[in-house]
């Protein structure tokens, strides 16, 4: 039997692990699409179908509903490993929690981030998004939803067993410059100015955020142990 | 000089021991009162009785003496409960987590206040109730975070876990705040080339900046009474089991 | 005889309770455990203080026949947990869930197949857990006590649910474990068949 018990090892345990669970309940990755789609939808339908209308809105309608979407879907990442003893084994590894949490996140964010991503290209469609704007939209949600995953995450540690509304009122305000950074990535694509500076930004906030928030999230999922 | 720090350094830790706590908020808390409201009315009456109408927008900028306090307070007390989440964390030092729920409420009481104040401030000024400028957006903004803080803390039953729990988030948003104020500001340039705020003239006469020192002052006494107060009675709701407390309540 | 472990003078409170005074035993290499206790006698809290899930306690825990009382992630053991929830996931095969688990993730088919076969479960190697009984998926975690091999297994409650058979397969399975110098620190309700010293734990206090 082979030992090859290190951090990298337990990575790709944990990330293969959720990868298959995750495409066996074809529910993990539909529902944030559907919910985005009908997000979307109420927006003409409360503010009429005017193309120009719409037209102006539109990066901001999808960013929110991205958000929204993203934080919805990642919820639920830890309440089943709590509860039937899976998450007790990521402590007793002897490994950083924090690496098998991240490998947690990341295995949402490539699930669910996917169907956000193709929502949104159907929705540049329903709103009638200027074009090339889509592919400045395609790249800032990547990133975004990859935030949103790590923040989420951590909002579920902390109402763990508590209800989904209470974690999007934690999530929530602390999304907000990543709302800020995204829209005005949007504003610069549509303008046709340059925006790779926000990327800069908004890689920056990843850059910190991957190991301070997942080192939160392990902290925050500790309490509910003592 | 290293007496004095070592002086401090030990109140603080002795500050940290409930029983202690109490017994000192218990002494202090008639002269923080009275400090409180010296201070307090004194700025108040002084700001908007004495001082000198401003030019520009007449006797209504007098709220100012109320909007500023409670905002600069709604700012610091948020300080504060990252600090105290951050000592919690690190030296699990009980009365740091406590010190979160209680001043909580107090500052989102503070920020409610700079909030209205602001809309009342602009109603005259401005014509209408409500206006998106950077700074009442940001303490908009702080108001939802400090709701998180209290919606998750009243969410958990046990309270030392919703604590630590307050803990992670008050630190969190210590990070997250300037990052969140920074973004908004330039948020407001990109959408209105001509930044106007409500809040702040750039040169004020000493006749209306003094008064406004007072009242800030008077803000923070009466922040800290009502903190103390708060404490002493939340420290005798989770010790009640204690020995300490029985002594004390059977003793009286 | 060496000590893997060794508990001395441990007190604990959950909650403003006391649920451990003065507890003392020892786990000898190769030896087994077990503690008896009903339902809030304080048997998990000992398993999960051992681990470093509770910080909270009094006395000294010493590993590997230290001087020092330590923490079991400064020691080079190779400790294998089993709580009450086994963590077998519904949706994955048996093969899936022996093969995504600590022990397993680095063992070949053969070795997964073979352990299967071991346990008795083979036949649903390639079943969804979810339309196994409550006893074949008890099985599978005894797979994984299999599938690597450890110094110190801390297992709670491994009989529940078990009938004579999986009484019989553990038995089989800790000694053949207990024969390559692996020891069990086991908790139950009653004193089972297992060749190990007992140790009762009261709901007041304990010896």
């Amino acid at each position: 039997m082979k030992d090859r018990d290190d951090a990298l090892n337990w990575f790709m345990l944990v990330l293969r692990r959720d990868l298959t669970l995750s495409f066996r309940r074809s529910a993990t990755y539909i529902t944030p699409l559907i919910f985005f789609l009908i997000v979307v939808t109420f927006f003409p339908l409360a503010l009429g179908p005017s193309q120009s209308l719409l037209s102006s809105m539109a990066s901001g309608i999808i960013w929110i509903s991205a958000l929204l979407s993203s934080l919805l879907a990642v919820e639920g990442i830890f309440s089943e490993d709590y509860r039937d003893g899976t998450l007790d084994q990521y402590f007793v590894s002897s490994e950083p929690v924090f690496v098998l949490i991240f490998a947690k996140v990341l295995c949402h964010w490539l699930v669910c981030g996917a169907p956000i991503i193709l929502a949104s290209i159907i929705s540049s469609i329903f709103l009638y998004l200027p074009s090339g704007a889509l592919i400045a939209l395609i790249i800032s949600l990547l990133l975004g939803t990859l935030f949103m995953s790590l923040l989420g995450a951590l909002g579920a540690a902390l109402s763990l067993g508590k209800s989904a509304i209470l974690s999007a009122i934690i999530v929530l305000p602390f999304s907000i410059p990543t709302l800020l950074m995204g829209t005005a990535i949007m504003s610069a694509a549509i303008n046709q100015q340059d925006y790779s500076g926000f990327l800069l930004i908004m890689g920056a906030m990843l850059a910190i955020g991957i190991p301070g928030l997942c080192l939160l999230t392990v902290e925050a999922i500790l309490l509910n142990y003592e | 000089m290293n007496r004095i720090w070592s002086g401090i350094k030990n109140w603080l830790i002795a500050m940290g021991s409930p029983p202690l706590f109490y017994r000192w908020a218990t002494s202090s808390l008639p002269w923080l009162a009275g400090l409180a409201f010296l201070m307090f009315s004194a700025g108040l009456i002084w700001g908007i009785g004495f001082s000198p109408a401003d030019y520009k927008q007449g006797d209504v900028y007098r709220i100012i003496y109320i909007h500023v306090p409670s905002a600069i307070l709604a700012e610091s007390i948020y300080l504060l409960m990252a600090v105290g989440g951050f000592i919690s964390m690190v030296w699990r030092a009980k009365i740091a987590g406590m010190l979160i729920n209680s001043a909580a409420p107090l500052g989102a009481g503070f920020t409610l206040v700079a909030l209205v104040t602001g809309s009342i401030w602009g109603k005259p000024t401005w014509g209408t109730w409500w206006v998106w400028d950077a700074r009442l957006t940001s303490t908009l903004i702080l108001f939802f975070l400090y709701a998180a803080i209290i919606g998750l803390h009243s969410s958990i039953e046990n309270k030392t876990k919703a604590d630590r729990a307050v803990s992670i988030l008050a630190v969190l948003g210590v990070v997250i705040v300037p990052i969140i104020k920074k973004s908004v500001d330039w948020w407001q340039t990109l959408h209105q080339p001509s930044t106007f705020t409500l809040t702040s003239s750039p040169s004020m006469a000493p006749e209306m900046y003094l008064p406004l020192l007072v009242c800030v002052l008077g803000f923070y006494c009466l922040f800290v009474f009502m903190l103390s107060n708060s404490l002493r009675g939340e420290i005798i709701s989770r010790e009640r089991d204690k020995a300490w407390v029985k002594k004390q309540f059977f003793k009286q | 005889m060496s000590n893997i472990l060794k508990v001395k003078n441990l007190n604990c409170q959950r909650s403003g309770k006391v649920v451990l005074q003065g507890l003392n035993f020892e786990v000898e290499a190769g030896k087994n455990v077990e503690i008896i206790g009903s339902n809030g006698s304080g048997k998990t809290t000992i398993l999960r203080l051992l681990l470093g899930f509770i910080n909270d306690y009094d006395g000294d825990i010493y590993w590997n026949d230290s001087e020092v009382p330590s923490k079991l992630q400064e020691k080079d053991i190779h400790c294998f947990y089993q709580g009450h929830q086994i963590g077998i996931k519904p949706l994955l095969t048996v093969y899936e869930n022996l093969k995504f688990s600590s022990s397993g993730f680095n063992s070949s088919e053969e070795e997964i197949t073979s352990v299967a076969n071991k346990v008795g479960i083979k036949t649903f190697l390639n079943r969804q857990s979810a339309s196994l009984s409550a006893g074949q998926k008890r099985r599978i975690a005894i797979g994984r006590w299999l599938l690597k091999d450890f110094n110190l297994y801390l297992i709670d409650e491994p009989f529940t649910t078990l009938d004579d058979e999986g009484v019989e397969l553990i038995k089989g399975v800790v000694t053949e474990l207990n024969n390559r110098g692996a020891s069990f620190l086991i908790t139950g309700h009653r004193p089972s068949e297992l060749n190990s010293k007992k140790i009762y734990l009261e709901v007041e206090n304990e010896r």
